[in-house]
């Protein structure tokens, strides 16, 4: 290894515990995570030439990480077993635990996320887990600030309606029901 | 300005202006429904923010420098010295051997895994560690840290925090553990840094069993 490799090295190793997460939100299946995060690596070092000094080294690799990940999915091995553990009906997500209230587990929240269009989750990880700016999560995917935006409201707001705990939904219910009972 | 869903997620991200914050907020105040929908959306951002957060914590998988890459690309005539090295004739049985018992070690230890017989209790013990490792590196002694995976739940507080003669940190913990409505396991413990820089738990053991 040269210097610059090691330096890149020592920076990635820095920069671990993040882009360790955000393969998890990309994945949901630690094993698949981790081979993501050497794929990622090994990428990387043998890309450095793409690298520009002075940019932020970040979002280059979770580009790389992104790119990665949309590229192995295309391979049938890998969609198989990475949508077959996240593989989820959203309504399932937040009806199966009556004793929802306020507080949505860990678990729930992860199939919810597992269960949107891939476009829109990658830009939820980036912006909501991650703590991106939109300006940031378009620079990582290379896309205009306004697709960021929409794919990211669209994700935001169907997991909003999805984690509305029961209560609020029968609230949101009784006018309705009123309705029906005027008009017997 | 008619608020849409794009307009009120920026809101709740801090990505707009100051001038169309104002306009939405005024609008908000106006309106339950979108105030309603602010609180959704809210709530529901703070649980995706730390739904993976277990990943950040923990040892981090061993990286591997993509050597051979390095080789091909800088040092190709080394890499083939190596190759015909390994295919001489002598070398090529040993390989086969090797490779051979690699295939059966792995066979067998994969057979002899044991099967995940309880997934949902795998994810809590998950949840748990993850937890205990965040209040065992970020929480003072005395406060409690809860953690909840599908219907059970529970909590995690760290009690005293010393460090040994040899200069190790360790804490001593409290744990709670359980269903929804039935009686919670107590138990105590105590973690120690480990050279990693993570914590490893030495030791566990119940307290009572009683109804919180």
């Amino acid at each position: 290894m040269d210097q610059r490799t090691r330096d890149i090295h020592q920076q990635f190793v820095g920069l671990m515990p993040r882009l360790r997460r955000f393969a998890a939100g990309l994945c949901n299946n630690s094993h698949d995570a981790d081979d993501l995060l050497q794929s990622t690596y090994a990428r990387a070092l043998t890309r450095l030439q793409q690298w520009q000094d002075g940019t932020h080294l970040d979002r280059w690799l979770f580009r790389i990480m992104h790119t990665v990940h949309i590229n192995s999915r295309q391979t049938s091995h890998y969609r198989q077993q990475c949508v077959a553990d996240s593989e989820v009906d959203m309504q399932q997500g937040g009806d199966t635990r009556q004793e929802v209230e306020t507080w949505i587990s860990l678990q729930q929240t992860r199939r919810m996320i597992a269960g949107l269009p891939e476009e829109q989750k990658t830009v939820l990880l980036l912006v909501s887990v991650e703590g991106m700016s939109y300006k940031e999560a378009a620079d990582v995917l290379e896309l205009p600030i306004g697709t960021i935006t929409s794919r990211l409201a669209r994700a935001r707001i169907s997991l909003a309606k999805a984690m509305t705990p029961a209560s609020t939904k029968a609230q949101q219910n009784r006018p309705l029901l009123r309705k029906v009972a005027n008009g017997r | 300005m008619a608020v849409d869903d794009s307009l009120l997620v920026a809101y709740v991200d801090g990505e707009l202006d100051s001038s169309a914050c104002a306009e939405v907020e005024a609008q908000i105040v106006r309106s339950p429904e979108l105030q309603q929908m602010v609180n959704l959306l809210r709530q529901s951002t703070a649980a995706v923010s730390v739904a993976f957060d277990e990943a950040l914590y923990g040892p981090m998988p061993e990286l591997t420098p993509p050597a051979e890459v390095f080789h091909w690309r800088h040092n190709l005539g080394a890499t083939i010295t190596t190759w015909l090295l390994l295919l001489r004739p002598a070398v090529v049985p040993i390989s086969a051997v090797a490779l051979i018992a690699g295939v059966v070690l792995g066979r067998l230890w994969f057979l002899g895994a044991p099967p995940p017989a309880d997934v949902a209790q795998a994810v809590d013990q998950r949840v748990i560690t993850g937890t205990l490792t965040k209040a065992l590196e970020f929480n003072t002694s005395g406060s409690l840290s809860r953690w909840r995976s599908g219907v059970a739940s529970g909590f995690i507080k760290p009690l005293r925090t010393f460090v040994t003669k040899d200069g190790r940190f360790c804490r001593e913990f409290e744990q709670s553990s359980g269903k929804a409505q039935g009686s919670k396991l107590l138990e105590k413990g105590l973690a120690c840094r480990d050279s990693a820089g993570g914590w490893q738990v030495l030791v566990r053991y119940p307290v009572k069993s009683q109804a919180i």
